[in-house]
């Protein structure tokens, strides 16, 4: 029977779930504790340089999610199913999510850093045209309806965001510009312990915030694809007096 | 006559001659600090909760709209059901 062996499935499932949420709180709790407590003040930029650890943690979450789209809509474009499609969703939300975030967060450590909130920067202006591409595949799930054809279309173009990713992350490096390389490529790195641990700690706490959103958008994704299954079904027997009348 | 008598305070309509008037305004270059990091930071933190709340609540919403629909198939197939016992 279907039911007894998905009810404990479930229920693992949703263990898992809670485990995963009380552990991304502990670790958000331990993160904001070490940024704002121990991590010393950085010497040349002084207090704004706090914005740091958690402006690259949400970029990262930023990728896990144009990750998650770009998995999601191959396999969608491969074989057609609700999970794929569901996915590439929830990635593309995610990457949209964490993209604003840090398409803030960013131009406020500019603002003193720099003295002005946004330049035409290689590595700003490809993180902006991330972000647009993951805005366009939401409107066009959101506005151009569900069928198949335009599935697939959004799925191309969460494989086409996925492609912008790598000129991001190695545009600091072959394109000079202003935005800083401290942890990446010639960059210098962080000099205090306690700033390694802050950096670490945000990255920890910031995937699995991540995944934990991606997996709560996912679910809810699919159970609205099966409960749209089931109107269609009960249209089919002729139960739905909605569609009688 | 006193020394306010003799040198009075020039009146709100005598200082504003059309001659001294701002009639542009200038950035100033170098100088004191213009935003406060401190400020900055508090502005990031609170952006960066502020979209993740904006996120969890449209969620949230999406969640609800489900649940409204269940309801609706829930009447709905109680309905067919009660006409079955009918017949």
């Amino acid at each position: 029977m279907p039911t007894a062996t998905a009810a404990p499935k479930k229920s693992a499932q949703d263990a898992i779930f809670a485990i995963l949420v009380a552990v991304t709180t502990a670790l958000i709790l331990t993160t904001i504790y070490w940024v704002f407590e121990r991590a010393p003040t950085e010497k040349v930029m002084g207090i704004v340089q706090k914005i740091f650890y958690f402006h690259v943690p949400s970029a990262y979450s930023m990728y896990i999610g144009a990750t998650a789209c770009f998995v999601g809509s191959a396999g969608y474009l491969v074989k057609p199913s609700a999970k794929w499609d569901a996915l590439g969703r929830a990635g593309a939300e995610l990457a949209v999510t964490f993209g604003a975030i840090v398409l803030t967060t960013g131009p406020l450590w500019a603002a003193k850093a720099w003295g002005y909130y946004w330049t035409w920067d290689p590595r700003l202006t490809t993180a902006l045209l991330q972000v647009l591409i993951y805005v366009a595949y939401l409107v066009l799930r959101g506005f151009a309806g569900d069928g198949e054809g335009e599935r697939k279309f959004a799925a191309a173009l969460g494989i086409l965001g996925a492609a912008n990713l790598p000129i991001i992350h190695f545009s600091v490096q072959k394109w000079s510009g202003e935005h800083p390389t401290v942890i990446t490529g010639k960059g210098g790195g962080l000099h205090h312990p306690d700033m390694k641990i802050a950096l670490a700690l945000g990255f920890a706490a910031f995937t699995l915030f991540a995944i934990t959103l991606l997996w709560a958008r996912v679910r809810l994704e699919l159970a609205k694809e099966r409960l749209a299954m089931l109107e269609e079904d009960a249209i089919d027997l002729g139960l739905d007096d909605r569609i009688e009348a | 006559m006193s020394a306010l008598e003799q040198n009075p305070a020039p009146s709100a309509s005598a200082s504003a001659t059309p001659d001294s008037r701002a009639t542009s305004f200038q950035a100033v270059e170098g100088g004191p600090e213009q935003h406060s990091g401190a400020n900055l930071l508090v502005a990031a933190y609170s952006v960066l909760w502020v979209i993740l709340m904006v996120w969890l609540f449209s969620m949230w919403r999406k969640q609800a709209s489900l649940h409204a629909k269940i309801d609706d198939l829930e009447k709905t197939l109680d309905r067919a059901a009660a006409k079955l016992e009918k017949k």
